[in-house]
């Protein structure tokens, strides 16, 4: 009978050693919450029919600051390591409706440079194929004038809707005009409107190599919160 | 002869002849795992002047063909250069004097000239100070930082070994010249010397390798070299 | 000049040995050191060497890659600090001070530092005796096979299913690394350390290792190394696996400087705990302990001793050059600037590969050193199964680049390396017929022991056949990067390895701890962990023939089932092995008491008394035999007497 407790507690002991330390892990791994795309009425798609239409609004800072804390992490430590990375404001967890119009309104504070790969120079995905850049439609901008990109990935499994949506930010000019936060006083502006399909989860993340470690691609650009996140399409 | 006439080890009661054999194959076992490391650092130079990869072999002031370089490279001053040859031969030379000098001092010790081991042992070490900070003014005073390409960082990494070696050399040959001042190393109790000249012996080797590697291994023979696509931004 | 003279003597082993001079208590400074000194030593000088690389380095510092540089400066020297602070607190520099100053130790410092009447507290010193050695590697193994196979866990829970999500990619691919090379630190370690250490040189009648000082320096090195893994999983960790390739390894987070560091100490262990096996077997056997007279076991752990000599010096090297890379600069793995990550690829394997049968041939040795006493008979040709050890260290330097068939490099190479790698299966395979030969009309005396050995003899025929498709330069061109490679190297080093470290540990642990291993919790442990064993990893192979990559956090929904069975399996081995862990807790703690011989075995560990006294044996034995002359006489028995016998007069006239 003690054999047997003693064998019991040692399986119960190390199990909850192994509960205990993967719930601590996620916990501390915890996304950011979650912006949810309010709906704000309804816009017309390309093809004519009313379709519902949410709006996101989301930042692109170069660093923290005392006016736009860096994003919070459980991690003292990647808190450290993080300190001083560009990140997305004000949450990279989002969520928006199925079968809508999504606009999103992105602020690009950060600098920029030339980007490996010209294709993440290109709009992707959007409604008609544009974004609006500081008040200007356009399909492409200069690959060696690229801030960061806002990229949703399809998951590589089969039951997934198919989702795939790119666009540049462009970077501001090393001569901009800064606050005293060192912050653009004029970011730049992007507006961008595409269509989502039927429920599903999604990454996105930047192709910009923004980061440090792993050719700049390591750091913040591996890291949810800052630069890339979770994107779900759900049913409203 | 009795065993109680031969010295014994005072922790085993084993005969010292037993314990020598024994620290003798030991180190011989230590030996073989210090040549693979050593062999490491050799097959790390060779290869990478085998290589060339990227025309990145030579310090960028380094006399160059042009397919050898690689214009994705980032320009640096070209100050960097191979290193003399000379000076790797010479601090082989002071080690081969100082291992020498301490084989002439376990020698003296097994024929019982204490004075002789002292004077061997205590000039070993002295030669091997000598070494040490030969040595270091050597890579201190190399024409090329770390990171001036593979062979910069071959060569450093050599003489890092070496300085390694050096230091081992230093801690037991201040012990042996200590237990000989002592009287812990004599005629019937000499092995550790012993042990010592072998080790230098070996380090002996490892520095000729190291001059062999710096002074006929200096350009790389690949002047056709892989020109590896990267990420550098054009 | 002052002359210290031996003038006292003391009585070491009946005979009068003069003594130096005796400075204070035995054992001096060592009295007060400990594990708590060691830990207050580590710690305070860890922090001392952080805070001044802290201060010292520019906070703008960084590197090519605009990583900052101070996290790498402060974190390299808190583990430099870590480990000589804790070395220094250990009381480890004292014994070469000493030798320096020419202070040598008396018979009564030695007796002290190899815990005589110290009681359990030898086991938290810096301890010489073999026996005490033994058991500290033992928990320190277990300690490092727990912490991986607990990120083994973690890991199954992820893949349970696709896009599980309980971890960010990061920390998953850090829990991958650490669990690799976590686990591939404790199979080497599992069987050279605690039995090498503890059995070996009672089993070839020796009073102790040849270097005890060297045995506990490697042992503490070993426990220093383990907090330098551990710290790097909350450093950014170690997220390139367990191999860690270039030029990976120097762009990422600082996490990968404790690997760096965690295998260049264990290699200086290792090297050290080789050198001092080897000549202990060398040059300390028993009188009358030929060569043909030397048990099989011996002949395993002396093998492992020789590749891991000249192996892991190449892997330490791999790191001390990406160490480099990434610290100061330098381009070994760097092809911008002339570096080569095929250079990283071939020292790493030049390890690598031998590192495989540094943890098999200790574990087959362990399986054919224990059957002839469960079968009582001798071991079936014993000649060929050294033959098979010698085989494989022969060949096992000679197969590395068949991990790098599909890289790229030296394609040229990779038939000759095909060849090597299935010439290798030769000698392996003498030591599965050695044993299925010992098997044949044997009287099976089935008790714990043999059950693993089973056990190791089934997953060791599967690992081994698969392997033979890895090592087939065409197959391996589907099979490579799949999850059916991760499936054969389990079977290979848990399901043969881990296996036979279970059936040495049940064999010796009478031995080990004067009592016998719960057969029955054992048994139902052992047998668990085995079902589960082939739930998981068999279930594993059909993902890799399905196509599953490995190294992939979220993978096609097709491969779901196949990954919801893995983790199925992957909870029934934890729950074998935490109910063979209660076995050994249960039964060190208040087991039934054993004899010196309970096996009734011939080989000299079981000759002397249990416990086994500071000594080994009161005086030391004289081998007269074979160690397996049980029951029914081998055919070529008589052959071989003669040429012992042929031996015996040769020695005799010289």
């Amino acid at each position: 009978m003690k054999k047997f407790l003693v064998t019991f507690l040692t399986v119960l002991l190390g199990g909850a050693i192994v509960a205990g330390v993967g719930v601590f892990n996620a916990v501390q791994q915890e996304a950011p919450p979650v912006l949810v795309a309010n709906v704000v009425g309804t816009k017309t798609a390309p093809s004519g029919e009313e379709m519902p239409h949410a709006e996101l609004y989301l930042d692109v800072y170069p660093n923290s600051s005392s006016q736009v804390p860096q994003p919070e992490t459980k991690s003292p430590i990647n808190n450290l390591l993080l300190a001083g990375q560009p990140f997305y404001h004000p949450s990279t967890s989002l969520q928006v409706p199925s079968n809508s119009l999504v606009t999103i309104h992105f602020r690009q504070y950060d600098s920029g440079g030339q980007i490996y790969n010209p294709y993440f120079s290109k709009v992707h995905g959007t409604v008609d194929g544009t974004m609006k850049w500081n008040g200007e439609e356009v399909t492409e901008i200069k690959p060696d004038e690229v801030g960061h990109t806002f990229t949703v990935h399809q998951y590589p499994e089969s039951t997934q809707p198919y989702f795939f949506m790119s666009i540049p930010l462009p970077m501001n000019k090393a001569n901009a005009k800064t606050d005293k936060m060192g912050y653009p006083v004029d970011p730049q502006i992007v507006s961008v409107t595409f269509m989502t399909g039927d429920a599903g989860s999604y990454v996105w993340n930047c192709e910009f190599p923004c980061g440090d470690l792993y050719q700049e691609f390591g750091g913040p650009m591996q890291t949810r919160g800052w630069m890339a996140g979770t994107f779900d399409v759900v049913d409203a | 002869m009795s065993t109680s006439t031969l010295p014994v080890s005072p922790t085993t009661g084993e005969p010292i002849t037993t314990i020598a054999r024994r620290a003798r194959l030991g180190l011989w076992l230590l030996i073989v795992a210090d040549v693979a490391g050593t062999i490491a650092l050799v097959i790390s130079y060779s290869y990478l002047w085998s290589l060339n990869v990227n025309g990145g072999w030579a310090p960028p002031g380094a006399t160059l063909t042009a397919n050898q370089t690689n214009s994705t490279l980032p320009t640096t001053p070209s100050t960097a250069t191979f290193a003399v040859e000379w000076p790797f031969w010479a601090i082989l030379f002071v080690v081969v004097v100082a291992t020498a000098l301490m084989w002439f001092g376990y020698r003296s010790a097994r024929s019982g000239n204490h004075a002789g081991l002292m004077v061997g042992a205590g000039l070993s070490f002295l030669v091997t100070v000598a070494a040490l900070i030969f040595q270091w003014i050597q890579m201190s005073t190399f024409p090329f930082d770390a990171g001036d390409g593979a062979y910069a960082s071959a060569v450093l990494l050599l003489c890092a070994s070496n300085i390694f070696h050096l230091f081992l050399l230093l801690f037991i040959g201040m012990g042996i010249f200590m237990r000989a001042r002592k009287g812990l190393i004599d005629k019937t109790n000499w092995y550790q010397a012993q042990l010592l000249s072998y080790y230098m012996t070996w380090v002996c080797i490892a520095f000729l390798l190291g001059a062999i590697l710096t002074t006929f291994m200096v350009e790389s023979p690949n002047t056709d070299p892989a020109i590896f696509g990267t990420f550098k931004q054009q | 000049m002052s002359v210290d003279t031996a003038v006292e003597t003391k009585t070491v082993f009946g005979a009068e040995v003069p003594q130096p001079p005796q400075h204070g208590a035995a054992g001096g400074v060592m009295r007060g050191l400990n594990f708590g000194t060691g830990l207050i030593g580590g710690i305070g000088l860890a922090a001392v060497a952080g805070w001044v690389t802290a201060i010292l380095t520019p906070s703008s510092a960084s590197n090519a890659s605009f990583a900052p540089m101070e996290p790498t400066y402060v974190y390299l020297a808190v583990l430099l600090g870590w480990v000589v602070g804790f070395m220094l607190g250990m009381g480890a520099f004292v014994g070469p001070l000493r030798w320096v100053v020419g202070r040598d130790i008396t018979h009564a410092d030695a007796e002290y530092m190899a815990g005589k009447d110290l009681g359990r507290k030898r086991y938290w010193k810096y301890t010489t005796d073999h026996k005490v050695v033994g058991i500290q590697y033992l928990v320190v193994t277990l300690f490092i096979l727990g912490f991986a196979g607990l990120l083994a866990m973690l890991i199954r829970t992820e893949l349970g299913m696709t896009w599980t999500s309980l971890f960010t990619p990061s920390f998953y691919n850090s829990m991958i690394g650490t669990h690799g090379i976590a686990m591939i630190i404790g199979m080497i370690v599992v069987i050279s350390g605690p039995l090498g250490n503890f059995i070996v040189p009672m089993m070839i009648g020796a009073r102790d290792m040849a270097y005890p000082r060297l045995n506990a320096l490697s042992v503490w090195l070993l426990v220093a190394a383990v907090p330098m893994l551990v710290s790097s999983m909350f450093m950014g960790g170690i997220q390139d696996g367990w191999s860690v390739y270039q030029p990976l390894a120097s762009q990422a987070p600082v996490g990968m400087l404790g690997y760096q560091m965690t295998i260049i100490i264990f290699a200086i262990s290792t090297a050290i705990a080789s050198v001092n096996l080897m000549t202990t077997i060398l040059t300390m056997r028993a009188k009358g302990m030929t060569w043909s007279r030397t048990p099989i076991f011996v002949y395993g752990i002396f093998a492992a001793s020789v590749m891991g000599l000249y192996a892991f010096p190449f892997f330490q090297y791999a790191q001390i050059l990406g160490l480099t890379d990434r610290v100061f600069s330098t381009s070994f793995f760097d092809p911008l600037n002339g570096g080569s990550v095929w250079l990283y690829e071939n020292l790493f394997w030049l390890l690598g590969h031998p590192e495989v049968y540094v943890i098999l041939i200790p574990s087959m040795a362990v399986a054919l050193e224990l059957m002839p006493v469960f079968l009582r008979k001798p071991l079936f040709s014993f000649n060929f199964a050294v033959a098979g050890i010698v085989g494989v260290v022969a060949l096992s330097g000679l197969v590395w680049a068949h991990h790098m068939y599909m890289t790229g490099w030296a394609p040229a190479a990779n038939y000759p390396f095909m060849l090597s790698t299935e010439m290798i299966s030769i000698p392996v395979g003498f030591l599965v017929l050695v044993a299925i030969g010992t098997f044949w009309r044997g009287t099976a005396w089935t008790r714990l022991p043999l059950m693993a050995v089973y056990a190791v003899i089934f997953n060791k025929m599967i690992g081994g056949v698969t392997g033979v498709y890895l090592s087939d330069v065409p197959a391996d061109q589907y099979f490579h990067g799949s999850m059916f490679v991760v499936a054969h190297f389990h079977f290979m080093l848990m399901g043969a390895g881990l296996f036979g470290a279970m059936a040495g540990i049940a064999f010796f642990f009478p031995k080990m701890t004067g009592r016998i291993l719960d057969e029955r919790v054992g048994s139902i442990g052992l047998w668990t962990a085995f079902i589960g064993f082939q739930i998981t990893f068999i279930s594993m192979f059909v993902a890799g023939l399905q196509g599953q990559p490995r190294r992939v956090l979220d993978f096609d929904d097709q491969f779901n089932l196949s990954n919801w069975i893995s983790t199925i399996g992957a909870y029934i081995i934890g729950i074998g092995m935490l109910i063979f862990l209660s076995a050994i807790i249960t039964s060190w703690r208040s087991g039934v008491i054993a004899s010196s011989n309970p096996w009734g075995s011939k080989s000299l560990e079981w000759q002397t008394e249990t416990p086994v006294p500071l000594e080994n044996f009161p005086v030391l034995p004289v081998v007269t035999e074979r160690p397996y002359n049980y029951g029914v006489p081998d055919p070529y028995e008589a052959e071989l007497e003669s040429i012992d016998e042929d031996l015996t007069e040769k020695a005799g006239t010289k």
